[in-house]
């Protein structure tokens, strides 16, 4: 099912490129009632300036409203401070290194390094959706904030080609439910 | 593709009956040929994670590398060969150096093929640090060997884009007159010369920033094979990764720029009307010559340690690369065919439909240059389904178009060349969704066996596949056969 | 510059030689590494300068193609020079060293001279192309990882 981030997405792409191609044919139509160039070139450029600020606008609009919602912590400082289970994994040629249990509703920060090839680390829903990943690079350690909404058995992925076993590189990872009351029901919300 | 039509103008250098007419067309057909031995390649992955066929895992991995590796360096090529079809009259340029750039790139792939095909090397196209000598299942002399040939295609491009450097100064006086900064500035002008027309100025920006991406793979390369002569040679995994897609995305990004000088050169004798420089022209063009070779950080979004302001710029300038080809060069094609008395034929219908691959794309492009979209994007199959839109879905088709314009066509093309062309367009959506399916669905790219729905998709995209080269096939022998007929009515270029 | 050219060429040889010479004799210790690939940088700029100048006394707006060859081949040739187990070896002694970097300057006056002889300014160009890779080397050519 395509939900959450990768509905926008397809939306966003349906949408932009149906524009793009009605545009398209509405021109290529166009050329069944000939005329001059002179007859359209100025309307043209009219139009262009006009699409140039639109445009302009537009990716000047989309910049500002993605970089609030950008993952890295350097720019979640409410993240940092607020307490998170620090789970350390470690990626190999072809697995991970890391607990097979996490609980629910609990910020985590893995702290993802590899000690050969580059791999990935990405995180796959119980219904096989991506919900966000991060690269294991080895000499570097990098820093991921993650919090798993719900109980059920998740799949980590390696996502990025590291050998002939890369295909095989996923491990299960059961997300247990919170018991309430416990410490990690009283960590502020996102 | 012998004696094709009589040599309106020789200019320089055309002794022993290499004519420039006669170098494209041997530029065409050899790259024409590789881009059909990669595209079955292509077509046997496909199969492979579709459990139609089997495959090894180490041998699939070879093929990958082969294809992506293959395909990058011989879009350069074709798109080169293009661009200096139109160059050599502007440029005075010589047919020998092409030659000489032509016949390093063949040299560079035979090397890159005999390592993979020979030796198993299969890293991927990026080859990125470590996984070269790390955990391997080839022997090390196929790794040095890849990377030998990598040298000899960076030779051969380095050859025509200082060729093409030495011919704007040459012939305009200076880089900024090659930029057409002229419009801003009459006095830079060299008196008796008209402003440099678009496709001088896209090739003096290809020559900047690829000699650019040049010299940054070739640190790169030199630095790969350090460590592989001598094992303790250090490096730092994240330097070499900026490195890899600095070099990487700009090479491949560079084909749609060489593209463009193609477009501009050729759209203007299918609509009948001139494609004029002026000042908008200068800034879009020296926008993009300022932003492309910064849009590479935005394949490192997901190594959380490079430093931040790389992520933001790197985002801003993707975006901001974008406004050059969307508000110029395609609006400006657009406006150009716009109520244009345009003669449809075979070259002509595959540059609209490869403006269309760029545009559509490039949307795909920046969801995925968009950081919080790119943390469920990144190394999904949104990735090859973007690049395959814009590289098989408009370079190509601009290189299909290219072949169409450059044996001529002044007649209209026979009637069942619209099956031919339909059977392309259909194998060729329908194969591109299927990326973009398993792209949304989350399916990891540059997969041996990928995850569901990984193989479904990919078997229906095989079918996809088949039509789109019975498409292609049937498209290029008729290109080839309307050669053949030009060469005994020597007929020439163009309409 | 315009009015005595003498005298700046004869600042910039004698730069170029106190940077090859000096640190041997002086007995000082090695520089950064990002300083000592700029100063690669600069060896190979400050030759090709020299080469460029010397081939403007023929003048000739179009050159035989083999000098642009002849520019791609020596580039590449003296990429050798770059790899770890010359330069290693060469290290340890320190006139070695400094002949190394007299090495420098003469790839790049070749180089500049020959670029310069295909085309006008081509000799800029290509001395440019040397600057660059030698900003892009200094970035992180040959510095380990962190192991974090």
């Amino acid at each position: 099912m395509i939900a959450g981030k990768q509905l926008i997405i397809l939306v966003l792409d349906i949408a932009l490129s149906a524009i793009v191609i009605v545009a398209f044919a509405w021109v290529v139509a166009s050329t069944r009632r000939p005329t001059a160039q002179s007859a359209v070139q100025s309307g043209g450029y009219r139009l262009r300036r006009s699409w140039g600020w639109f445009y302009g606008v537009l990716l000047a609009g989309a910049f500002t409203a993605t970089i609030w919602s950008i993952p890295y912590a350097w720019a979640q400082p409410a993240q940092g401070s607020s307490d998170p289970l620090v789970v350390h994994v470690v990626a190999h040629q072809f697995s991970f290194t890391m607990p097979q249990r996490l609980p629910a509703d609990r910020l985590i920060k893995f702290v993802v390094t590899s000690s050969d090839v580059n791999h990935g680390f990405g995180i796959y829903d119980p219904q096989g959706r991506l919900l966000g990943q991060v690269q294991a690079m080895p000499d570097y350690s990098n820093v991921f904030y993650f919090t798993f909404r719900q109980p059920g058995t998740y799949t980590i992925r390696c996502m990025e080609l590291c050998g002939v076993g890369h295909s095989d590189m996923f491990q299960k990872l059961a997300i247990y439910p919170t018991q309430t009351g416990s410490s990690a029901a009283s960590l502020p919300g996102e | 593709m012998q004696a094709i039509a009589p040599e309106p103008i020789e200019l320089h250098g055309a002794e022993a009956g290499l004519t420039p007419r006669r170098m494209v067309g041997i530029g065409l057909v050899v790259g024409l040929i590789t881009i059909y031995g990669l595209a079955m390649i292509g077509g046997t992955m496909k199969a492979a994670q579709g459990n139609l066929v089997h495959l090894a895992p180490q041998t699939f991995y070879a093929l990958l590398t082969l294809h992506g590796a293959g395909m990058i360096s011989v879009v350069v090529l074709l798109t080169a060969v293009a661009h200096w079809y139109f160059l050599r009259n502007l440029l005075k340029l010589r047919v020998e150096v092409l030659l000489f750039s032509v016949v390093a790139t063949v040299w560079g792939l035979l090397a890159a093929g005999a390592a993979v095909l020979g030796g198993g090397f299969g890293p991927g196209w990026t080859f990125l640090y470590p996984l070269p000598f790390i955990g391997t299942t080839w022997p090390a002399w196929s790794t040095g060997l890849f990377f030998i040939g990598v040298l000899f295609v960076g030779i051969g491009f380095a050859i025509f884009l200082l060729d093409i450097l030495a011919g704007v100064i040459r012939e305009y006086g200076g880089i900024l007159q090659g930029l057409a900064f002229d419009t801003f500035f009459p006095k830079l002008r060299r008196p008796g010369k008209e402003v440099a027309p678009p496709t001088v100025i896209a090739a003096t920006m290809v020559a900047l920033d690829g000699l650019l991406t040049v010299a940054a793979g070739t640190v790169l390369v030199v630095a790969l094979l350090a460590r592989w002569a001598s094992p303790t040679f250090p490096i730092d995994p994240l330097w070499i990764k900026n490195l890899t897609f600095f070099f990487g995305h700009t090479i491949a990004n560079l084909t749609i720029y060489l593209s463009a000088g193609v477009i501009y050169a050729v759209l203007p004798a299918y609509t009948g009307r001139p494609w004029n420089t002026n000042k908008i022209y200068t800034l879009s063009w020296a926008t993009s010559l300022l932003f492309v070779p910064w849009a590479w950080p935005h394949h490192l979004y997901m190594d959380f340690v490079q430093a931040p302001w790389l992520q933001l710029f790197g985002e801003a300038s993707t975006y901001i690369a974008t406004i050059p080809s969307a508000v110029v060069t395609i609006f400006g094609a657009l406006l150009l065919v716009y109520r244009s008395n345009m003669r449809w034929r075979i070259g002509s219908v595959f540059f609209m439909a490869g403006l269309l691959g760029w545009l559509v794309g490039g949307i795909a492009a920046m969801l995925d240059a968009t950081i919080p979209f790119n943390d469920v994007l990144h190394n999904t199959l949104w990735v090859p389904a973007h690049f395959h839109t814009y590289l098989l879905g408009g370079v190509f088709l601009f290189v299909i178009g290219f072949a169409s314009y450059f044996v001529g066509e002044k007649a209209p093309p026979r009637a069942i060349v619209k099956v031919w062309e339909w059977l392309f367009f259909i194998g060729l959506v329908g194969f591109l969704l299927m990326f973009y399916a398993g792209g949304i669905d989350g399916v990891p790219r540059r997969e041996a066996t990928p995850p569901t729905p990984g193989p479904q998709l990919a078997a229906i995209a095989t079918g996809f596949v088949v039509i789109l080269l019975l498409g292609m096939t049937a498209l290029l022998i008729e290109i080839w056969m309307r050669a053949r007929r030009h060469a005994i009515t020597g007929e020439g270029e163009g309409l | 510059m315009r009015s005595k050219p003498s005298f700046w060429y004869s600042v910039l040889a004698v730069l170029i030689l106190l940077d090859v010479f000096g640190p041997a004799l002086l007995g000082a210790g090695d520089p950064p590494l990002w300083l000592h690939h700029l100063e690669h940088a600069f060896l190979l700029a400050a030759g090709g300068g020299f080469g460029v100048l010397y081939a403007r006394r023929h003048p000739k707006p179009y050159g035989d193609p083999g000098w642009l060859f002849a520019v791609i081949g020596l580039s590449a040739a003296s990429l050798l020079l770059m790899l770890p187990d010359v330069y290693g070896n060469v290290d340890a002694f320190p006139v070695l060293h400094s002949l190394l970097h007299l090495a420098f300057v003469g790839i790049g006056y070749v180089g500049g001279y020959t670029a310069e002889r295909y085309s006008p300014r081509s000799g800029v160009a290509w001395t440019l192309i040397v600057v660059m890779m030698g900003v892009i080397t200094a970035t992180g050519f040959g510095a380990p990882g962190p192991h974090v």
